[in-house]
């Protein structure tokens, strides 16, 4: 198994745990509304995958591979799939915060989508322009 | 992903070339020894650099290393099928 592959492997059990820790009382009480500890979340989160990857490269015992054109094209369409799932949350988020008459968060989250999709497009032009 | 229209020699042409490892060839075209097991199965099909790199480690022509099977191919067949249509 390539490191790459061992990492996604990694992310995938952390981000799970992650989940379930942080989203799972979420989920329970049916309420977005929970003081949750983002931010303590995130910083166990990193920690712990930093740790994991030692621990790995100590058993592995040989240092990561370069990542090659595979890898890329394996990453660009898990990213693909990680893009509809983030732009579907997002979506759920914003009609979430109309429902709940907080048009701050509503207009954030529509600002961010349209953000992101200028982003795409601006970066699609430029390379059929430039060429891939 | 399934199995690619591209079928190829390598196997063979690293058995020639003095049991060259995976790993071996994986260094010479810049790929990691997974990529080159990968092709070797025909779970993946490299880029035309990468493929044309691979025969220059054999010092082979390209197509002693790669072969392509169209009947392998379902969006080729496909694409055939209607353009039959289109032309009547």
């Amino acid at each position: 198994m390539s490191f790459k592959e061992i990492n996604s492997w990694l992310v995938l059990a952390v981000i799970a745990w992650l989940f379930f820790d942080f989203g799972w009382p979420l989920l329970e009480a049916r309420s977005f509304d929970g003081d949750q500890n983002m931010i303590g979340s995130v910083i166990a989160f990193i920690i712990i995958l930093v740790i994991a990857h030692i621990v790995v490269g100590v058993i592995r015992r040989q240092p990561a591979e370069e990542e090659d054109e595979r890898d890329r094209q394996i990453e660009l369409r898990a990213e693909e799939i990680g893009g509809f799932a983030l732009g579907a949350v997002v979506l759920g988020g914003m009609f979430l915060s109309l429902h709940r008459e907080d048009f701050a968060a509503a207009n954030f989250l529509f600002l961010a989508l349209v953000f992101s999709e200028i982003a795409k497009r601006v970066w699609q032009v430029f390379l059929y322009r430039r060429g891939v | 992903m399934g199995k690619t229209p591209i079928s190829n020699r390598i196997r063979v042409l690293r058995a020639e070339h003095g049991d060259m490892s995976q790993g071996d060839l994986a260094v010479r075209i810049g790929m990691t020894r997974q990529t080159v097991a990968a092709i070797e199965k025909g779970k993946y099909a490299p880029s035309l650099e990468a493929a044309f790199r691979i025969a220059a480690v054999f010092g082979a022509p390209f197509d002693d290393v790669f072969q392509y099977q169209s009947g392998a191919d379902a969006a080729f067949l496909k694409l055939q099928k209607s353009a039959v249509k289109k032309d009547g």
